[in-house]
């Protein structure tokens, strides 16, 4: 994993560390006045409000001579501009990246690296530590977790009730069972899911995948000797997840309609799936009326008895490698720590904050937000590689030909293993 | 003279020449790519979503130039001619030019919605069943030409109207008094003399109909299986998704040469003859 660009990068990391151990020694508050541009990846209208008018007033205020320039991109457009914007040299001295941005980024010299100052800031011992490890490649500190998008099982209380089950499902077994009493057609078409799976015009069907193979007790990758990855989710477990999610689509449970185009609220916000893996993006994108009728609770298992398995991704905050401000920018990352701002912004976001102190405050202790904040105990980290773009795409293409039953299993498999094999040396 | 030279250069000639560069190195975006060869061009050979994308390409163009440009005509022989309102016609087709594609995409997406989109409501309403208009592999593709022929025919439209008011009256005249009747004037005189502006219709949309890009990629980014993957959305994932710079810039060469034959081939079928028109 990373075998390839590990050379180039030691003398880059070396050079990086040293930079970064001789500006430790010089003060955050810079005798020069100084501008820092941060890209405040996805950020909504109220996000892009509560940062002019709160975070960076207050920052400028508690860090003067240091001055913060916000720009945002949408979570579609953001790999490209952050990845064309390191290239050409002209990245932001602070980004917001998403799961799968960091070993590209690093492969690139795209970030700084932030071991040392890491070592030294309290605040990262209370972080969720499986998020603070998303945040390195190859032993070396790039990303500081700041939004974890803990996906739980979310469902419609009313349908629920309509349908006469009383508890939400634990395993699949009881999953499909249910999906198959709140399934509502009209004239052969699926007019209400039983349950949604996520088909987007993104990667939401690998995630989808990758979730229930982790239920099902295999995983996608598995990283052998020299930190290669090889693909391993033509396991029994992958048969299983495959089949299983296949299954839905083959008995009408769920219907290949349902697409969520990103901008558009998902099916169960919108009263049109009983169920869904999600986070609680799903309550703020639904009506008021809908958002009441929605519970989240803990992912699911694979069979009786057995641990509920959740996956998060891990959104961080990085620091440009050519930056000419890091302390500067570092003193700014520092800042969103302050549990009152990461707290809102990550409220503001429908996903958990990375900070356990922040457990047991409002809002993270009651509603949909414990259960987030619950669901990070169950939850795995959504694995990423070197390629993952390019595996992403492939997997959900395959897995999309098997929901529409244009290709056996046991063949997708097969083909996930020939096409992303190359992708993992 | 010189400095249109030296634009062009600039703008076309190095771009292409880089491109052409590219291909044949392994570059990753950002430096540091080795000279491959032809190994891109065999890769590309080689690739099942390339040949996929080519076919769903070709389909394309085909039914949205093919059937467009029969559209375009028809609405444009329509409005030519005095009539009364004609203005406002001629507006309401052509306003959807004023759309940009991402934005129009954006529109189709809903309005094709097979859960909540007005379309399928509307069949609903008089009892028809609403198709799954972006989400069934065998409709999704037939639904972007429905929505790249609603954003391109009023401009094609402007084009043959132009046309078509400018064709000789005398020849007309001398048609009709030979005994030709209204199809057999159209056939003979009309459709001979605006020759030239259906190569230009033919040539542009047809060129910009292989390279279709937006709509595929913000309506169904390719899916469902695979039936709107286009090739430069191909390129596009490949060079800024994958970073294949290589690959993508052989994918692009690859397009260049066949939009090159598709133009070459276009301009000769329709200068048949035209010195005679």
């Amino acid at each position: 994993m990373g075998a390839k660009m590990r050379a180039p990068a030691t003398l880059l990391t070396a050079t990086a560390a040293l930079l970064a151990s001789t500006i430790a020694a010089t003060p955050a508050h810079a005798a020069q006045p100084v501008t820092i541009t941060f890209l405040n990846t996805g950020a909504n209208p109220q996000v892009i409000e509560y940062f002019d008018r709160t975070v960076i007033p207050g920052f400028e205020r508690s860090h003067p001579g240091i001055s913060v320039q916000m720009s945002t991109v949408d979570w579609g457009d953001s790999f490209t501009k952050i990845q064309t914007a390191v290239v050409a040299g002209t990245a932001d001295d602070v980004f917001l990246m998403g799961n799968i941005f960091l070993p590209v980024l690093v492969s690139k010299h795209g970030l700084y690296p932030l071991t040392k100052l890491v070592a030294k800031w309290p605040v990262a011992r209370q972080l969720n530590q499986p998020a603070l490890h998303a945040g390195a490649w190859d032993n070396v500190q790039y990303g500081v977790p700041v939004q974890l998008d803990v996906r739980g099982l979310i469902y419609n209380k009313t349908m629920f009730k309509q349908a006469g089950i009383s508890a939400a499902p634990t395993d699949w077994a009881q999953y499909q069972a249910d999906a198959t009493k709140l399934v509502q057609k009209s004239g052969g078409q699926v007019k209400v899911e039983g349950a949604d799976w996520a088909i987007d015009n993104s990667v939401g069907l690998a995630q989808t995948f990758n979730l229930l193979i982790s239920e099902a007790g295999g995983q996608l990758f598995r990283n052998g000797k020299g930190g290669r990855a090889t693909f391993t989710g033509d396991s029994p477990a992958g048969t299983r997840a495959l089949e299983y999610l296949q299954s839905f689509y083959k008995q009408g449970l769920s219907s290949t309609s349902f697409v969520d185009v990103g901008s558009t609220p998902t099916p169960v916000a919108l009263g049109e799936a009983a169920m869904e893996m999600n986070n609680a993006a799903s309550f703020s994108q639904a009506s008021p009326a809908v958002a009441k009728q929605l519970v989240m609770t803990a992912p699911l298992s694979a069979g009786p008895g057995a641990k509920p398995v959740g996956q998060e991704f891990v959104n961080k905050l990085g620091i440009y490698a050519r930056t000419k401000h890091p302390l500067q920018a570092w003193a700014f990352v520092k800042y969103l720590y302050t549990p009152s701002v990461l707290s809102h912004w990550d409220q503001m976001l429908g996903e958990a904050p990375p900070l356990a102190s922040l457990a047991d405050q409002a809002p993270w202790n009651k509603g949909v937000f414990h259960a987030m904040v619950e669901n990070e105990q169950y939850a795995k980290v959504f694995p990423v590689e070197l390629q993952s773009t390019t595996i992403d795409e492939d997997l959900t293409r395959v897995v999309q030909a098997v929901i529409y039953q244009k290709t056996p299993v046991a063949a997708a498999l097969s083909e996930m293993k020939s096409m992303l094999t190359p992708l993992l040396k | 003279m010189g400095p249109a030279v030296v634009l062009l250069v600039v703008l076309y000639a190095v771009p292409i020449v880089l491109d052409g560069y590219y291909s044949l190195t392994s570059d990753q975006f950002g430096g540091g790519g080795k000279f491959v060869g032809a190994g891109n061009y065999v890769a590309v050979a080689n690739s099942g979503l390339f040949w996929r994308s080519v076919e769903n390409n070709a389909i394309f163009t085909v039914l949205t130039v093919g059937g467009g440009t029969v559209l375009a005509l028809g609405v444009a022989l329509l409005l030519s001619g005095s009539f009364v309102g004609k203005g406002i016609y001629r507006f309401v087709i052509y306003l959807p030019q004023s759309v940009s594609f991402a934005s129009g995409a954006v529109i189709w997406t809903w309005l094709f919605n097979a859960q909540n989109g007005p379309i399928d409501a509307a069949l609903n309403r008089v009892g028809l069943p609403g198709p799954a208009w972006l989400t069934d592999p065998h409709l999704a593709l037939l639904s972007i030409v429905i929505m790249s022929w609603w954003r391109d025919i009023g401009f094609y439209m402007v084009v043959l109207i132009a046309a078509i008011e400018n064709v000789p009256q005398l020849l007309i005249e001398a048609a009709r008094v030979d005994g030709a009747r209204r199809f057999g004037v159209f056939r003979h005189v009309t459709l001979p003399s605006i020759r030239p502006a259906m190569l230009f219709v033919v040539l542009t949309w047809g060129l910009g109909a292989l390279q279709m890009f937006t709509q595929a990629f913000i309506m169904t980014n390719g899916g469902p299986v695979e039936s709107t993957y286009t090739v430069v959305l191909k390129i596009y994932n490949d060079a800024f998704q994958a970073l294949n710079l290589g690959l993508g810039a052989a994918e692009a060469f690859v397009l260049l040469g066949v939009c090159i034959v598709v133009g070459v081939f276009a301009v000769r079928w329709f200068s048949r003859g035209l010195e005679h028109t």
